[in-house]
């Protein structure tokens, strides 16, 4: 990195710590310190929400995947619309009726408070979890990238984002997430105008589509499913000579749709790193138009992203591209041992990716479409299946054995692509937005995680009498602790894959639970507390045992927790009446 | 454990957000559709993952 480009990183970086910290202020009492005093305009909830959601994964991890497989990621975000519409129908007006601190305060009302706590504790484990990995995945793209070890990127991330979620509260969180927000979509604009500044002088943007298309990138919405096996097969051994099921296939309009909105309703409405920002705001009518900002911008958003990484992929069509983009991938590449093999590789992989080249100029050239002549197109197709060949071949040879995991660069190819060819201050712009959103994702969950712990265990088990101030004292305290938690777990984690999916299937082994604990309090009146108990432990053991015994994609997940919990409930709650 | 609890309270009447909502889907709904056939006239399947 530059001169320029560092001083462009470290002055944003500063500005975001100034600002949050500026926000002390309003932090007098818990509302101010959890709930922005419920002063905070709909569309800065609604902004916060969209930077919490949008972590640094959103820009390295999802232009990778992008660049590898093409849009059909976008279909996980096909049931927020309707996610969000339901939460403004059920949850909004529930949580807004009432003071609440947290949305596990509600569950007390109808369970009583072993529910309540057992919720709030399946919220923590899971965000505590993820959080890890938040900080983590982006800080060894990072860290490889600006020429730091990871541990420093860890520490930079953990540090700043700690200090200002301590000293702020969620008015830091949700005023800084208006600023990162604004630097990410500003970071992503910027690249896409420059790959299209590269690439529309050779190509029409309808060349542009049939090549890439040509190349399986364009699958935004997939209805038929690749499987036609419509019974799961058996986790383990016993299910491997069947053919894989349509229950794991990642990324179908199906599983977007109903397995996306299970996913979306528990997060948004459940999970109090989002949920929290429906308290934030003035009244119910700005909670819901803080959601709908998300339900109206969160789909294009995907694809836009998702359309860099196809850009990228062009744009290293055109020109050629490296065959090994992780930086630990590359120096492994020079070890005595492999060295040769790598070499040769490396020359079969300049032949395939000039011929790739090659044709897609041709296919491009085309006067009636990709599909004009089916002779090149094949010969196109098959060069493309053999550029991912060899880097496969490459990535398992640098990838040590014990650590299969690693193999995966999904989440390097960006980095390196902004690396290489951004100018001097765009790239030090890009680096502090990738930055941003490891921020913005961090200090939502901090303070959530803190508000929660002191909301729903410190002040209702331990210091029942607390006063404000002694609250908010307890509440800096916690986010601090909750801060050196998150970046020791980043700094012990260790691993690989795509991170963005390591979150989600994180996520959903608890979502699902969660938001069927809410569904049994809203939709069973004769459910009471032990049907709550028994609910979410049957919901968690439903997961656990479909985990265990059957190969299902980890979005299902989420619809078999809440079903879990419904079913459980129901059962107690008849069990109860007798 | 003390049970039953409170009973939950029905949703308040949608009002003028029905329409707001309805916005929301229908948005939601020709997002897709766009999605749809765009991949319909370009996408050729790879069977590459």
């Amino acid at each position: 990195m530059r001169t320029i480009d560092w001083i462009v990183f470290v002055v944003f970086l500063a500005y975001v710590v100034w600002d949050g910290m500026r926000r002390s202020g309003g932090a007098k009492d818990l509302e101010g310190y959890f709930a922005g005093g419920r002063r905070v305009p709909w569309w800065a909830a609604g902004l916060s929400v969209m930077a919490t959601q949008a972590s640094a994964i959103t820009i390295i991890g999802t232009t990778g995947q992008g660049h590898e497989h093409g849009l059909d990621f976008v279909q996980i975000y096909f049931g927020l619309p309707f996610a969000m519409v339901l939460l403004c129908i059920f949850l909004v007006p529930l949580y807004r009726s009432r003071a609440i601190l947290t949305p596990y305060e509600y569950l007390e009302e109808r369970f009583g408070p072993l529910t309540r706590s057992l919720a709030s504790l399946v919220f923590l484990a899971s965000r505590c979890l993820a959080l890890g990995v938040v900080i983590y995945a982006p800080s060894v793209a990072l860290s490889a990238m600006i020429g730091l070890q990871t541990w420093e990127s860890v520490l930079i991330i953990g540090v700043l984002t700690t200090l200002y979620t301590v000293v702020g509260g969620v008015s830091a969180v949700i005023w800084t997430d208006v600023k990162q927000m604004t630097v990410i979509v500003v970071g992503l604009l910027v690249v896409m105008f420059i790959l299209l500044r590269d690439l529309l002088p050779h190509f029409t943007l309808g060349q542009l589509l049939e090549v890439s298309g040509a190349a399986g990138k364009l699958n935004a919405l997939e209805v038929a499913p690749e499987s036609e096996v419509m019974l799961p097969r058996l986790a383990g051994s016993a299910g491997d000579a069947a053919p894989p099921s349509f229950w794991e296939e990642k990324y179908n309009v199906w599983a977007g749709l109903f397995g996306g909105l299970f996913l979306h309703l528990s997060y948004f409405g459940c999970d109090h790193s989002q949920a929290q920002r429906l308290l934030t705001s003035k009244d119910a009518r700005d909670s819901r138009l803080s959601l709908l900002l998300s339900a109206f911008a969160k789909v294009p958003m995907q694809v836009l992203v998702l359309f860099l990484g196809v850009l990228m992929w062009l744009f290293y069509t055109v020109h050629g591209q490296p065959m090994l983009y992780k930086t630990s991938h590359v120096e492994r590449a020079q070890a005595p041992a492999v060295q040769q093999q790598i070499a040769e590789l490396q020359q079969r992989f300049e032949v395939a990716v000039a011929e790739r080249g090659r044709l897609m100029r041709a296919l491009a050239a085309q006067p009636g479409g990709a599909t004009a002549d089916p002779e090149l197109l094949r010969e196109y197709r098959a060069s493309v299946r053999g550029v991912i060949a060899i880097r496969a071949e490459a990535r398992a040879v640098v990838t040590p054995s014990d650590r299969p995991k690693d193999r995966d660069d999904t989440n390097d190819i960006f980095c390196r692509f902004i690396l290489d060819n951004l100018p001097p201050v765009i790239l030090g712009l890009v680096i502090a937005a990738i930055f941003a959103a490891a921020m913005s994702s961090i200090d939502s969950t901090l303070n959530a995680l803190s508000a929660a712990t002191v909301v729903d265990f410190y002040r209702r088990w331990l210091v029942r009498r607390a006063s404000e101030a002694h609250a908010v004292r307890a509440g800096r305290i916690i986010t601090l602790v909750w801060g050196v938690v998150a970046t020791g777990m980043a700094l012990f984690l260790d691993g690989g894959g795509s991170v963005i999916e390591q979150i989600n299937k994180i996520g959903s082994f608890f979502y699902g639970t969660l938001l069927g604990i809410f569904a049994l309090a809203l939709f069973v009146p004769r459910a009471g507390a032990r049907a709550g108990v028994v609910g979410l432990f049957s919901g968690m053991a439903a997961v656990l045992a479909v985990h265990n015994l059957l190969r299902v994609e980890f979005l299902w997940y989420n619809v078999v927790g809440c079903v879990g919990v419904l079913l459980g409930g129901i059962v107690a709650a008849r069990w109860d009446r007798r | 454990m003390a049970d039953p609890n409170p009973r939950p309270e029905p949703p308040p009447p949608l009002g003028s957000w029905a329409r707001v909502y309805l916005l929301v889907a229908l948005a939601a709904v020709i997002v897709m559709a766009v999605l749809w056939g765009f991949t319909a006239a370009f996408n050729m399947p790879m069977d590459v993952r």
